[in-house]
């Protein structure tokens, strides 16, 4: 039930309390008119006897006609006064037909006197007609005088019975009816303040960062309703905030592929894409920090331009391809037979450098040009073909011949020029053509 | 909102957890015998219904009924031991004080204002008190019936009437008129009902209701071994066997006929003139003295035994049993 309709019902609840409290003030105050009514009209027929009793009275002293039609009339008097409907209970109505009884026996008694004129003296010592009329009168008064004390009497007793169990009934009715609202509305408040605390608990926890657990309410009301929406609500959030989370991690998946890519990308730019060794450009910057450094420690350098031979007959005889290979061999031997200070570049076709670092001696260049040469001379088996390619390398010093990159490769391009025209040598330093 | 039949049947629960419980003054069986000698009349209704309902073992009294016919012979019975209590008209009563004072009226139980009637054959011969002169009326002499007679004839101022008085025995009354030995019968009820379904033609000379009253009351003597407790418990019971036929007219007549074995029309016919109240007024007194003053004036008992009525009226057991009912009842 929802805590509208249960206020509606408060509201019902209230509303017939209010109509018993006023139906039970209305009841009672018409049975309170009914008895006035029944004690003011009981007061009236003893006021009528009392008068007929007076008549009497007057009528024993005269016994006249006068007397008699006055008495005649007060008698009538009574007559209505007993008839009239004053809501008589079925006891009271008894004691009104009895002195109706008793008021009919004195008319039909003074009737008997109608048609006598004479006045009868009285004789005490004997029974007489009017003694007998006067006692006899006397008795039905007398009657009267029980009948209307009984007749208070069950007014009295009635009016207390009725009056009794009206206040409990009414009392009952309306203890009942206050019992009953301030249960329903205790339970309408017990109610309230169980949805309340549920959604403020629920609040807290959300304020707190607990975006996992929901609101509990097991009743079917307005806060089941708010519940639910509150629910929804941080499902909501909750969806949001993993997106979040997600959208982050994904972000920093794809900086670290970028940055993967660029260190590809440097890798490729600085490398020959053929034999994987540096490109002219890379090898060009690496002797620069080379000369740097050798400059800062007062070191001497060499570098070697090497040119291969009968190169360009296996690339025509056997193909690009196979001429491919053959470089990617000279590459690897190089590169294998240097130290980790030293380091080789392609500078295009055929043409190789090698940076020998941190070498003094002219003697220690030559033994290492020389080993060089022998391991570019050994035979390529490749596809069945046994080849071998020979070559030609300048020498450059550093400083010697030059102190930057540029005067040194052109010193050694000019010295392998000088090699690879000379049959008699394979070699040839620069120092010696100069 | 109809919440007035629970309401009822809660309060009417309430009240009845209230209500003294009646078994525990209704072991009747333990109490003495009391012995009532009851006249074979309607007028005796209060005793039976008190008797037949339950009202006497109610208020702890083991009564046992003796049934006589007419309240002469109930009053005997009591005078001759043989009873505790009996039921009988005022006159009876009357006559009696004349020659003892060792009983008592413990109240006055009904009252008819019609229960003796002046009955002639022809309505047109007798169709007034004034032309009754030199008529045989048939009487039963020394009784209620002699007594409403004059009544009648003082009333009308019509003492002086030279009328033939044949004394009849009770029974022989309605046979009398019949056959023409008598002009006139002043009888009481039932022979007046019982002519007039015989003889249609019979009638009323004059309407007398309300000229004679006649009681029935219950007498006991004054020496007697009950105790005033039980006495006052007879008062009791008859009070709500009155309360009773007054609430249950119809009920009552259906038993008393069963009882008296009587006509149901004839009782209904009874019944109207009937007025059931417990009393013991001044209303009583006066009746008394003035069936007195007429036995003394007729000479039918002797002057100077005459009592004061009011010895043999027990007015304070009445009004304790009275007042102690109330208050009960409250």
């Amino acid at each position: 039930m929802t805590l509208a309709t249960r206020l509606k019902l408060t509201a019902i609840l209230c509303a017939l309390l209010t109509i018993a409290v006023c139906q039970a003030l209305y009841q009672a105050h018409s049975y309170q008119q009914k008895i006035y009514k029944q004690l003011n009209h009981s007061m009236q027929i003893q006021l009528s006897i009392d008068s007929l009793r007076s008549q009497l009275w007057l009528y024993e002293e005269y016994s006249d006609q006068l007397s008699l039609s006055e008495l005649n009339n007060r008698q009538a008097n009574l007559a209505i006064q007993l008839s009239k409907d004053i809501q008589w209970h079925p006891k009271q109505n008894q004691v009104l037909d009895n002195l109706n009884r008793l008021n009919a026996n004195i008319r039909a008694l003074f009737n008997t006197q109608m048609y006598s004129n004479s006045n009868h003296s009285l004789s005490e010592d004997r029974l007489t007609s009017s003694r007998l009329l006067k006692a006899k009168y006397s008795m039905n008064i007398e009657k009267m005088t029980e009948d209307m004390y009984r007749l208070h009497k069950v007014t009295i007793a009635q009016a207390k019975q009725t009056q009794q169990s009206l206040l409990l009934s009414a009392s009952l009715v309306v203890l009942l009816l206050s019992i009953l609202v301030t249960m329903w509305s205790s339970m309408t408040l017990i109610r309230f303040k169980r949805g309340m605390k549920s959604l403020n608990d629920g609040m807290r926890t959300l304020a707190n960062g607990d975006l996992e657990s929901r609101v509990k309410y097991d009743m079917n009301d307005e806060f089941a309703e708010m519940s639910d929406n509150f629910n929804d609500m941080k499902a909501s959030l909750q969806k949001i905030t993993i997106k979040k989370e997600e959208l982050k991690l994904e972000v920093a998946r794809q900086t670290q592929k970028l940055q993967e890519q660029q260190v590809k990308l440097t890798y490729l730019a600085e490398h020959d894409e053929l034999t994987s060794i540096y490109n002219r450009r890379a090898f060009i910057k690496q002797i620069d920090s080379a000369i740097d450094r050798d400059s800062r420690r007062n070191e001497q350098a060499a570098l070697l331009f090497i040119d291969l031979d009968k190169f360009k007959i296996i690339n025509d005889t056997l193909g690009h391809q196979t001429g491919d290979e053959v470089l990617k061999q000279i590459a690897l031997r190089l590169k294998a037979h240097l130290r980790s200070t030293d380091f080789v570049g392609r500078f295009g076709g055929d043409e190789f450098v090698i940076w020998l670092d941190n070498i003094n001696n002219e003697q220690d260049i030559i033994t290492k040009v020389k080993l060089i040469l022998s391991v570019i001379n050994q035979t390529i088996e490749l596809n069945g073909n046994t080849l071998t390619v020979g070559a030609s390398i300048g020498v450059s010093q550093y400083p010697l011949n030059g102190k930057n990159s540029n005067c040194l490769v052109t010193a050694a391009d000019a010295a392998m020029y000088i090699a690879k025209h000379d049959s008699t040598q394979d070699y040839c330093l620069f120092q010696e053509i100069s | 909102m109809n919440l007035t039949l629970p309401i009822f049947v809660v309060v009417l629960m309430l009240i009845s957890a209230c209500q003294p419980n009646a078994s525990v003054k209704g072991d009747g069986q333990k109490s003495p015998i009391i012995k009532i000698a009851v006249s074979n009349t309607p007028l005796s209704s209060p005793i039976f219904i008190a008797d037949k309902k339950g009202f006497f073992k109610q208020h702890g009294l083991n009564i046992q009924l003796v049934r006589e016919d007419g309240g002469v012979k109930c009053f005997n019975e009591l005078m001759e031991g043989n009873v505790d209590f009996a039921t009988t008209s005022e006159s009876v009563v009357m006559f009696n004080s004349f020659y003892r004072s060792d009983f008592i009226v413990l109240a006055s139980f009904v009252e008819s204002d019609n229960d003796l009637k002046l009955l002639s054959m022809s309505s047109k011969k007798f169709n007034d008190l004034a032309a009754i002169s030199n008529a045989k009326v048939g009487i039963v002499k020394s009784s209620a019936s002699e007594f409403f007679f004059d009544s009648l004839l003082m009333l009308y101022h019509q003492q002086d009437t030279q009328i033939e008085r044949v004394y009849l025995k009770p029974n022989q009354m309605v046979q009398a008129l019949q056959q023409g030995e008598v002009d006139l019968i002043s009888a009481w009820e039932p022979f007046p009902y019982q002519l007039i379904k015989e003889s249609p033609q019979a009638s009323q000379v004059i309407g007398t209701k309300g000229l004679y009253n006649l009681s029935f009351n219950i007498v006991g003597l004054k020496n007697s071994s009950i105790k005033t407790k039980d006495k006052q418990s007879i008062l009791q019971a008859l009070s709500d066997a009155i309360n009773y036929i007054n609430e249950n007219p119809e009920d009552s007549q259906i038993l008393i006929s069963q009882i008296l074995n009587m006509d149901k029309i004839q009782l209904s016919y009874l019944w109207r003139d009937y007025a059931f109240r417990l009393t013991l007024s001044n209303a009583l007194v006066s009746n008394l003295q003035l069936q007195s003053q007429w036995a003394i004036d007729r000479a039918l008992v002797p002057k100077d035994n005459r009592i004061d009525i009011r010895q043999i009226l027990d007015r304070q057991l009445f009004e304790s049993a009275m007042n102690e009912h109330t208050d009960e009842h409250q």
